[in-house]
């Protein structure tokens, strides 16, 4: 699990706590789908400050962004930041998988690609 | 009305185990019986993509109207806690939206929720999901003596002119042709 914080805003929470929400999270998206089959996106409104969004890969890694829901653009950074992540992680030959990410290239570029969709 | 135009909105893709498959109306269902004050009321509107969406996911489908409402109940529940957890104020979970459908959920003051499951592009029903609170719920079911308090024993909403009026208002929704 990766998480990063790129405004202030919303409440700060104990990384113990995001690996609960992640947690939760997987639950919910397994119920969804069984309610009715589930795509490869899901998006959820809350407030109208803001909205998570949510990709899903085939091999079950998630990215999860929360954001304006007014963005226009979320899916393409969901895209922009597998990029990113294939790039930086996947390609890292030191990266065990389903191990917490500590890439230094990897978070100057998601900061990178935060800003430049940000302004 | 069993087989509407294409089924563009309000498609929820779900067999309701009623007899009758043009009804569709609205069948609610408490899922916890702890918490007396809680329940769903979750909107069926049978529709024609139907077959196609069961036939694919034969298996894992279909799940009966008590089955479902008890796992839209565990969703909404977990969301909006989780919502709340995030953004630190009451009241945040509006709707959530997968690629193939869009439940709305509205929560009155007194925790019964409204949930209501569309084509994802449709926009938010919030309004109609109040509505459907203030001129039925309270209408039918909070002004009607015989009605029962809370949901004993997990059943449902079982009042037939509700059950009427709902059905006839959703059908009525520019978003449902």
């Amino acid at each position: 699990m990766y998480q990063k914080d790129f405004n202030e805003g919303l409440a700060h929470l104990t990384a113990n706590e995001y690996l609960v929400l992640a947690g939760t999270f997987h639950g919910v998206h397994a119920i969804t789908s069984k309610i009715s089959p589930a795509g490869t996106s899901f998006l959820v409104e809350c407030d109208y400050f803001y909205s998570i969004n949510v990709s899903f890969l085939i091999t079950g890694t998630k990215f999860l962004i929360l954001a304006d829901p007014t963005h226009p653009n979320i899916d393409l950074v969901l895209r922009r930041t597998y990029d990113v992540y294939s790039d930086y992680v996947m390609k890292n030959p030191f990266y065990t998988p389903e191990m917490p990410i500590r890439s230094e290239l990897f978070d100057i570029n998601i900061v990178k690609l935060i800003k430049q969709v940000g302004s | 009305m069993g087989s509407n135009n294409a089924g563009t909105a309000s498609a929820t893709t779900s067999m309701n185990g009623q007899p009758d498959g043009d009804s569709g109306g609205s069948s609610s269902s408490p899922a916890h019986s702890a918490v007396a004050n809680n329940h769903l009321a979750s909107h069926h509107s049978t529709a024609s993509q139907l077959t196609s969406a069961t036939s694919m996911f034969s298996d894992s489908r279909l799940v009966n109207i008590e089955e479902e409402s008890k796992l839209v109940y565990g969703v909404v529940r977990t969301l909006r806690n989780l919502v709340n957890k995030l953004s630190g104020n009451q009241d945040g979970f509006i709707s959530y939206r997968t690629s193939t459908y869009k439940l709305h959920y509205y929560e009155t003051q007194t925790g019964l929720k409204f949930v209501i499951n569309t084509d994802p592009s449709t926009e938010s029903l919030r309004p109609v999901l109040r509505q459907i609170y203030t001129n039925f719920y309270v209408e039918y079911i909070v002004k009607n003596p015989l009605a029962p308090v809370g949901h004993p024993g997990g059943e449902g909403v079982n009042n037939e002119y509700f059950k009427a009026a709902v059905d006839k208002f959703v059908k009525n929704l520019s978003a449902f042709d």
